[in-house]
């Protein structure tokens, strides 16, 4: 069982203020037209008010209890929210022609990184669903770049609501985005390789410090596959051995023998 | 050689056929692609091809998978480059009309393309997946193949001095698109799920993906 101290209680509710907080001020000055002169400062608001309900949930989730998401996890999605937010703001995408690629690559690695641990997760707790190691990689790329593809849909969606052309530019700023996704997400399970590679995976899933309720969850999704697995009960200190990590075993792999 | 043995040589015979032919499609898609300058052709010619490749060499060592997985690819190959071919001779008027039927005739590619990467998954690399991570995967590899071929658009034409206003209706066109994509993946993905459910499958492993080969 993972403890939740008093002192992180505080430092949550510090975070769900200061985090939101600091959005919300630039929010308001881009509404008073301190923001980026390149921008419609109606659009600067608005991504600011909606970064700042965005930096807000994880803080909230932790003091409540819903999910408490490690400090990495949460510095990782609020640091390349606040890089996109306060470029905007500063107006960097119109000043620096590169920066969008840099944004974008960023994006691939983190959205890359939250995937990947996803996947890992699900592969580490659970019996039944095994997603192998190498099309783990894969699929963390894939669902990257599909990320990327609903992100530019959001941009299209928004454009044509608002009627104006706020965040796509035109068809190569669109498709630089998604190639700078796809290079960002294709490094970074390059560089997760070396880790799978040297490390054993189940300690780094444990490491990542989820909780027990992790173990509940697969445990639950085992039986929903048909598995007879036992639920634990909550603080039960129970060990991952399964090796799903390890190579495939032999006899699970489709061999020409066994169908000749 | 009993009659047996002869239907499954026959059998095994017609799928290296369909899947040849699946192949030469697709090639003949690239090719028309680089002379019609249409990069989704292009994009879908390569990713196909390749996949069709790869399930053509392990259906050769480990068994083949079954037609579902790649029949499609073929199939819908056709319409994709009918489309784009016809607009290249302006045979059709490119209005809003055949931009929008140019789009319905790439998704279902796309969808195809798809289904026969998630069986390369299951039936060569022993990946086993519940009808919650089937429908996951399905739904995001249709959505990232309108990302590869966006990225190719991009690396094809980059330097060859399209208009801004060609540029903006073209942004337009591909909005649609990634919108219809989104849709059409969110239903097979959905329907991928409900149909393992109603069977029963709760565990999709290479067993149900690979057909007994001879």
């Amino acid at each position: 069982m993972i403890e939740y101290t008093r002192r992180q209680y505080y430092f949550d509710i510090a975070l769900a203020i200061i985090l939101p907080g600091i959005l919300c001020i630039m929010m308001i000055l881009a509404f008073l037209g301190h923001g980026s002169t390149e921008h419609d400062p109606v659009y600067i608001a608005l991504t600011m008010g909606a970064s700042m309900f965005i930096s807000a949930i994880l803080p909230i989730m932790r003091i409540t209890g819903k999910f408490r998401a490690p400090y990495w996890f949460l510095f990782l999605v609020t640091g390349c929210l606040y890089m996109h937010a306060v470029s905007l703001y500063l107006g960097f995408y119109i000043d620096l022609w590169y920066w969008s690629v840099i944004a974008h690559s960023v994006a691939g690695v983190v959205v890359s990184m939250i995937v990947f641990t996803g996947l890992s997760v699900i592969q580490t707790y659970t019996r039944g669903v095994n997603l192998g190691v190498y099309p783990l990689m894969f699929m963390s790329v894939i669902i990257t770049i599909g990320f990327g593809c609903a992100w530019e849909l959001m941009e299209w969606t928004v454009d044509r609501l608002a009627g104006q052309y706020w965040m796509s530019y035109s068809i190569f700023d669109t498709t630089d985005d998604l190639l700078a996704d796809i290079v960002g997400s294709i490094v970074t399970n390059l560089g997760l390789l070396v880790l799978v590679k040297t490390r054993k995976m189940e300690e780094v899933v444990e490491s990542i410090n989820l909780g027990e309720q992790m173990r509940v969850i697969g445990a639950k999704w085992d039986r929903k596959c048909g598995l007879d697995v036992e639920i634990p009960e909550r603080g039960a200190n129970t060990s991952i051995e399964f090796g799903k990590w390890e190579n495939m075993p032999k006899e699970e792999r489709f061999s020409r023998k066994k169908t000749e | 050689m009993d009659r047996q043995s002869t239907a499954a040589s026959r059998a095994l015979m017609w799928r290296r056929v369909m899947l040849i032919v699946c192949m030469l499609i697709t090639i003949a898609s690239l090719i028309i692609g680089l002379f019609v300058h249409e990069s989704d052709l292009i994009g879908a010619g390569i990713i196909t091809t390749l996949v069709l490749f790869t399930l053509f060499v392990m259906g050769e060592k480990r068994g083949y998978v079954k037609k579902l997985y790649f029949l499609p690819i073929g199939i819908l190959m056709i319409p994709c480059v009918l489309v784009d071919v016809l607009e290249f001779w302006q045979l059709i008027d490119t209005g809003d009309f055949w931009w929008k039927m140019d789009i319905i005739c790439t998704i279902p590619v796309y969808i195809a393309t798809a289904f026969a990467i998630i069986g390369i998954l299951i039936g060569y690399c022993g990946v086993r997946l519940d009808p919650v991570m089937m429908g996951v995967y399905i739904f995001f590899t249709s959505l990232a193949m309108g990302g590869f071929i966006g990225a190719g658009y991009y690396l094809y034409n980059y330097n060859r001095g399209i208009p801004y206003e060609e540029q903006m209706a073209m942004n337009y066109y591909m909005g649609w698109e990634y919108l219809a994509v989104i849709v059409a993946a969110a239903i097979i993905a959905l329907a991928v799920n409900r149909g393992m459910k109603l069977r029963n499958v709760k565990l999709l492993r290479s067993e149900h993906i690979l057909e007994d080969w001879a």
